[in-house]
């Protein structure tokens, strides 16, 4: 009796397990955050008053750096997203009535940005940043839809899928939604100013810088208990901490966050990789206001200070002794030309090396990856441009690169773990 | 402070060099022009991108590749061979011009510089492609778009490119193996 009362007991966990991951499979755990309201068409009027505004929060959104291939028509999707799982493609987002959002009601587009569920209760991918998005205000998603809706219709087919993207699994979802998409708010704080209340909320919201800046975690959901530590692998390279303590360290303070984010170039470096097309795409096309918001808030720690950096690093010690200096011989023979003797670059050419990012991370993927690899020709804000760096991959072996990895980062980078070979040839055999 | 020097000890146009001591840092186009008076190699825009200043390095498997002597110091060729546009022609024992290279010839015969500055980086440039379409020939009907990658970083501000591209294909054509249908 007492055996088949555990058995019993043991199905009915089962068939109540059975019936809760079914339930989250088909959404019921799912609430829209979309209000009623929405469900009135607006007027073509208030359409026109909303574009000006609709097109400023669109580039906050950087929504053409994802949804735009780089020669291709702009917001016509196409460009690929890789995961462990399989190619994701964005998709075409013009107001083409066959291809893009044309046939989107108001309502639809905001259960969209506010919910990640797209007309036919299709599930988005987590590609889609709607953890972020899902902060905007009703009226501002309303301007969005606006502004989208009066670009030019593009009809240019959505690119498929591959992997396991190309299987039912968008229901699966559900479970992933469950886990990693809590309800946010953007942050408010007693006392806030106007500037910092705006920053925070392109930041937290449509700006979306937590999904690179943030690390994910083993469900690629955003870990909101590491905010803005960075350290997650993207196309490559490393994902700079942008806590106000960390941006303050390697000398940033609003002023010159904000000037990097308008231009692309800063004493620390130039935008380069994902952040480039950040740049390009949003940042440097936004207003001026905005940007000095966004590097407000990013420049202001928990306790509400603004912050401005310390001295930068003094060189270490170990750059200047013998084992370092093939290193030290390596920078005056293949870099200095362009960076400077000093390290300290030439406007409009190279930036400077001393207090770049990509030396003064204590993670060395960044440095040694460029070294590599190089930079291509980039184009910045006021008709500027950088010419390309050359890669040095088949220049210098991985015990040169090390030692010259190392001498820089003890000289201008504060840094003093050396960089070994193994390290460059591990970053080498992925290329 | 006194100047750094190291020694450096390289090969040129066939000729053994050093080891002499050279400063640190100095660019590889004034050890070129004020150490060994091999002038002929230009000094353009200092900074990488006009490739005025372009010489061949012959890497240890024998494949040439371009390298800008503006940006790197004399070290960085340290051990290695290179050969500057004054190594292209062939020259008799006195050093006395016997004949030019195949891709020079045809740039005297296409008109294809006027003031030529640019030119030893082209001839450098084009010399190079020449003798990669030897390793690996091109179909008849990409010829051209390789030249113009081939050629893309060189910058003419006189000819407008064309004569120079034209030169080019002229040598590809001509040189056996270079082509294929």
């Amino acid at each position: 009796m007492k055996r088949r009362g555990l058995r019993n007991a043991l199905v009915l966990i089962l068939i109540v397990l059975v019936l809760l991951a079914l339930a989250v499979l088909f959404g019921l755990f799912r609430t829209s955050s979309v209000s009623p309201d929405v469900k009135q068409a607006l007027t073509e009027a208030q359409k026109q008053e909303l574009l000006p505004r609709g097109r400023e929060l669109a580039l906050a959104g950087d929504c053409f750096g994802c949804h735009s291939k780089a020669e291709g028509p702009k917001a016509a999707g196409g460009v690929p997203i890789a995961t462990p799982f399989g190619i994701l493609h964005s998709t075409n987002i013009t107001p083409d009535p066959t291809y893009g959002i044309g046939q989107y009601t108001r309502e639809d587009f905001h259960r969209v940005l506010r919910d990640g569920i797209a007309p036919g209760n299709r599930n988005l991918y987590p590609g889609m940043p709607f953890v972020f998005t899902h902060v905007t205000r009703t009226e501002d998603i309303d301007a969005l839809y606006a502004y989208m809706m009066s670009l030019p219709p593009i009809a240019e087919p959505n690119v498929p899928n591959t992997g396991v993207f190309t299987l039912p699994v968008r229901p699966f979802m559900n479970f992933w939604t469950l886990i990693n998409f809590p309800k946010r708010q953007p942050p408010t704080r007693e006392g806030a100013s106007e500037q910092w209340l705006r920053g925070a909320y392109l930041v937290e919201g449509l700006g979306h810088c937590a999904s690179c800046h943030t690390p994910r975690n083993l469900t690629m959901g955003v870990s909101f208990d590491k905010h803005f530590q960075g350290g997650d692998i993207v196309d490559g390279l490393m994902v700079p901490n942008i806590t106000a303590e960390n941006l303050a360290q390697r000398g940033f303070d609003a002023a010159s966050l904000s000037q990097y984010l308008r231009t692309g170039m800063s004493a620390q470096g130039t935008a380069f990789g994902g952040m480039y097309t950040v740049v390009h795409f949003s940042t440097s096309e936004m207003e001026p206001t905005d940007i000095d918001a966004i590097a407000t808030y990013l420049m202001t720690d928990e306790n509400g200070q603004l912050l401005t950096p310390p001295p930068g690093p003094a060189p270490l010690a170990q750059a200047s002794q013998p084992i370092l200096q093939p290193g030290r011989y390596h920078y005056a023979s293949a870099c200095a030309g362009c960076h400077g003797a000093q390290g300290e670059g030439i406007p409009n050419v190279a930036p400077p090396m001393d207090g770049n990012t990509a030396v003064m991370m204590g993670n060395p993927t960044n440095l040694i990856t460029v070294i590599l690899e190089g930079v291509p020709t980039q184009t910045f804000t006021g008709n500027q441009r950088m010419y390309a760096m050359p890669g040095f991959a088949d220049r210098m072996n991985n015990e040169d690169i090390a030692l010259l990895a190392s001498w820089m980062r003890a000289q201008w980078g504060g840094q003093e773990e050396a960089v070994t070979a193994a390290q460059v040839q591990a970053i080498r055999a992925k290329q | 402070m006194s100047i750094e020097k190291r020694p450096l000890a390289l090969t040129i146009n066939g000729n053994k060099i050093g080891p002499v001591d050279t400063p640190v840092g100095m660019p590889m186009i004034d050890f070129l022009h004020e150490h060994l008076n091999l002038t002929g190699t230009r000094f353009g825009c200092g900074q990488g991108i006009c490739h005025a200043c372009t010489i061949m390095e012959i890497q240890p498997d024998g494949t040439p590749i371009e390298s800008r002597t503006c940006i790197y110091d004399a070290h960085f060729f340290n051990g290695k061979t290179i050969v500057t546009v004054e190594g292209q022609a062939k020259r008799d024992e006195q050093g006395r011009l016997q004949e030019l290279s195949p891709v020079q010839q045809a740039f005297i015969e296409h008109f294809s510089f006027q003031c030529g500055y640019c030119t030893p980086g082209f001839v450098t440039a084009a010399t190079i492609f020449i003798e990669s379409l030897k390793r690996q020939p091109v179909k008849r009907a990409d010829l051209q778009s390789r030249i113009e990658a081939a050629l893309n970083d060189h910058i003419c501000r006189c000819t407008g490119y064309v004569r120079y591209y034209q030169a080019v294909q002229d040598v590809a054509l001509k040189t056996p193996g270079c082509v294929i249908e």
